[in-house]
């Protein structure tokens, strides 16, 4: 099942990530974009009554802003790691081992409770090589991210 | 295969002609017999069902007695939103008819909540919509709903719609299964205002109901980006104690309104007021929307469910701002410095003096020049290589001193725990000219706000430097005759301190009726709407001071011109404590035909626990035009009691 996960973002990220969002066009890490598609003035006026842009696809909405609209985020979070901002957070937890988007990354790919403090680890000790360069992308980060499982005696059995 | 089936079993209904009667008479009869029933238990007038459909059971003034949704594609009987008995048996014959169609689109799959609820209470055996829905189906297992947390996102002062804060549910999964919630759905009713209206047109279709209101569910890790980090909102999570039968027809219900039309007032029918009734479908026994209401507030919303103990102690997930608040106050004024040198310039790291620092201190600093720039660049659009390169370079750094220095914030009283949001203020004052002090006129104060706090409230569970009311009114008694002192329509007061930090802009708007000192000298009523912006700053704990500039425009019957214009600076010190507060401000206008105004007011209250205080104010107020002034001096005491 995790696998199946940890393969789904795998092949996401090598097809449609790659088609919208090789060379950071706002999906790669350090883009530092917390609001994907809105200035000052637009959200100013998209929050006035409490705005929503009403999507026919309800409870399958947003497919991420900015980046990659091919892919819905579903529970599973498939594209959770190529929504706006996530590379960012993430990066930020995976510097100090520890946060909330390190632990969701780790539920999407299927890690069970006792093993995420050793995902987190991974990440922490690994930092460098998940983030070689600012113009990482999710398709990259997720690759290597994989291969360090595969290596770690313990996170293994979660990669593919 | 439906559509077959029915044209196969119309075709033999007509060719074999009497047999029709046969055919049509066995589903009725079963479903004469649920009729029937339905009507011995009265189910029409059960509240679950009421609040199934929707039904203004007097909350609010508009409708009422009818159901709020405004989509016929709810209703099976023709008149189901104002007739609930008509509703119920059209419900009944469609979805227990021995011929109802099935599968995706049909009734049965449309109406899940009802279904399950009718086939419960007229002991028929409970659908199975997990198995003959498969849309339904896959889009329970996107929601995966084990928990249900109320959440509500703070006060917003800068968005007029989130400006008393904003309420919505959270979908999270079932218990043990997930440690984190940002992978769970957030649901919240808005306005679908997509289209290109201008602002003034969208507030007021907004007051006015212009706009449809829908609800949404979407991602929650979307919701804590946009309050969190975008608005820098703090997000209060309740998790509410429903139990697990009560939040699976919850979410049923759910998917019965997707795309369904509501009307969307900014008021009373708002984001608030639906979050009610869905916790009314889920336990009718609440009771939440029985009382009729002028406005939801939405930290009311919070009160009325907290209170009969649904929801639980909330757990606070601090703003961004708050964060990056806490992580400065760790460091020392140097480790301060170095932390603005890095947002600028990442090389700032390899400084002889601070790779001296103890790594803790190293990494405090890091972490707080990270958050900055994190902070700095949540409103700007698209990527910049340059700060991407400078951000990964402090994580890098972070990274290899190989320290968490976490993001603890200090403690902060829940929204729940403030002061009450209505006001009534009784007290006595003395107004008199200047120099006249003894031949003053003494008045009682009778005034009352209807909502929701100022800046010398007591401050628990409030935003510190935010002051938000509207129609707050006060009445000066004098021998039988009552005078408007003043009448605020809407008074926004923001006051953001600006520091190396927070490059924040503090304003405020303010507009209604007030005596005043007229360009004939005289006290008498004016309409007015002001405002103003400037710098705040913070003085030491709890101290803001602030330099405004501020316009106004005026209009009294004293005078030829329609409006006068005025502008002139405006100064303010307030000190806002855990028991009492206290404020000093003056300013003066010049308006345009050379009249000229100045104010200065003293005020100060002591809180007598939460929903009680004590004002004294002395407020000053001089006039001159031409060669002519006149001053006068205004001093009461009121007692303030929030309800």
């Amino acid at each position: 099942m995790k696998k199946i996960l940890l393969a789904a973002v795998l092949a996401g990220a090598s097809t449609t990530a790659m088609a919208d969002a090789a060379g950071g066009n706002g999906c790669g890490w350090g883009n530092m974009l917390l609001e994907g598609k809105s200035g000052l003035p637009v959200h100013l006026l998209a929050t006035l009554i409490n705005g929503t842009s009403y999507n026919a696809t309800f409870g399958m909405t947003t497919g991420t802003n900015g980046c990659n609209t091919n892919v819905k985020l579903s529970y599973d979070g498939k594209a959770l790691v190529m929504a706006d901002g996530m590379m960012d957070e993430i990066a930020a937890n995976a510097a100090v081992g520890e946060g909330d988007a390190l632990t969701a990354l780790a539920v999407i790919l299927g890690i069970k409770p006792e093993d995420r403090a050793a995902f987190a680890k991974l990440t922490q000790e690994n930092f460098s090589a998940l983030f070689p360069q600012a113009e990482v992308t999710s398709e990259q980060f997720v690759s290597v991210l994989n291969d360090l499982m595969k290596q770690d005696a313990q996170l293994s059995k979660y990669s593919v | 295969m439906n559509i077959r089936v029915l044209m196969a079993g119309l075709l033999l209904a007509l060719l074999a002609g009497g047999a029709r009667a046969d055919i049509d008479a066995v589903p009725d009869a079963r479903v004469d017999a649920l009729l029937a029933r339905a009507s011995a238990l009265r189910l029409a007038e059960d509240p679950q069902w009421l609040a199934l459909l929707h039904v203004n059971r007097g909350g609010t003034s508009r409708d009422r007695g009818r159901s709020y949704v405004d989509d016929p594609g709810f209703f099976l009987a023709r008149d189901g939103n104002a007739d609930f008995a008509a509703e119920l048996a059209a419900t009944i014959r469609t979805l227990f008819a021995a011929d109802a169609p099935a599968g995706d689109g049909a009734p049965a799959c449309r109406f899940v909540a009802r279904h399950r609820w009718l086939a419960a209470r007229l002991g028929q055996p409970l659908p199975d919509a997990l198995a003959a829905c498969p849309a339904y189906a896959a889009w329970r297992g996107t929601v995966n709903a084990g928990r249900i947390t109320l959440v509500f996102p703070g006060s917003y002062l800068n968005s007029p719609s989130s400006m008393f804060g904003h309420t919505l549910l959270r979908i999270d999964p079932p218990e043990g299964e997930t440690a984190t919630v940002w992978l769970s759905r957030a649901v919240s009713f808005g306005a679908d205002t997509t289209g290109a209206d201008g602002s003034l047109p969208y507030i007021w279709k907004g007051l006015a109901g212009g706009y449809a209101g829908y609800f949404q569910v979407e991602p929650y890790f979307g919701k804590i980006q946009h309050y969190g980090r975008m608005e820098n909102r703090d997000l209060w999570e309740y998790p509410l104690d429903l139990d697990a039968t009560e939040t699976a027809f919850l979410v049923d219900h759910l998917w019965e309104v997707q795309q369904t039309r509501f009307d969307y007032y900014f008021f009373d029918e708002n984001c608030s007021y639906r979050l009610l009734e869905l916790l009314e479908v889920a336990r009718p026994s609440l009771q939440l929307t029985d009382r009729w209401r002028f406005a939801e507030v939405p930290v009311n919303t919070i009160r009325s469910v907290r209170e009969p103990g649904v929801a639980q102690q909330p757990l606070l997930r601090p703003s961004a701002e708050r964060e990056l608040r806490a992580r400065i106050e760790r460091l020392d004024p140097a480790q301060r410095d170095y932390a603005l040198a890095l947002m600028d310039d990442a090389a700032v790291a390899e400084d002889p003096q601070f790779r001296a620092l103890p790594p803790e201190r190293r990494a405090d600093v890091l972490s707080t020049a990270h958050a900055g720039m994190v902070y700095r660049a949540r409103k700007q659009q698209g990527r910049d290589p340059v700060r991407a390169q400078r951000s990964l370079v402090l994580l890098r750094e972070l990274n290899a001193l190989g320290i968490n220095p976490g993001s603890e914030v200090p403690p902060v009283a829940a929204p729940e725990s403030g002061h009450r949001t209505h006001r009534l203020a009784l007290g006595g004052g003395t107004l008199a000219d200047a120099g006249a002090l003894d031949a003053g006129s003494e008045y009682a104060v009778l005034g009352i706000r209807g909502s929701y706090h100022d800046l010398l409230d007591p401050l628990d569970g409030y935003l510190p430097g935010a002051e938000l009311e509207m129609f707050d009114i006060e009445l000066h008694l004098r021998a039988g005759e009552a005078k408007l002192d003043h009448l605020d329509v809407a008074n926004v007061f923001s006051l953001a301190p600006r520091d190396r930090f927070f490059p924040a802009w503090s304003w405020r708007v303010r507009g209604g009726f007030e005596r005043a000192l007229l360009p004939d000298l005289s006290m008498h009523t004016a309409r007015h709407f002001e405002g103003g912006g400037g710098v705040a700053w913070q003085l030491g704990d709890g101290l803001l001071a602030r330099a405004f500039v501020e316009g106004r425009l005026e209009h009294h019957g004293s005078h030829e011109h329609l409006l006068d214009a005025a502008a002139g600076p405006a100064l303010g010190l307030t000190g806002q404590y855990a028991r009492a507060a206290w404020s000093i401000d003056a300013r003066a206008l010049q308006f345009v035909d050379g009249f000229t105004r100045g104010e200065a007011r003293a005020a100060a209250q002591w809180h007598l626990g939460r929903d009680w205080g004590v004002r004294a104010q002395l407020r000053w107020q001089g006039a001159g035009q031409g060669s002519n002034d006149r001053e006068v001096m205004d001093a009461q005491l009121v007692l303030h009691r929030y309800f």
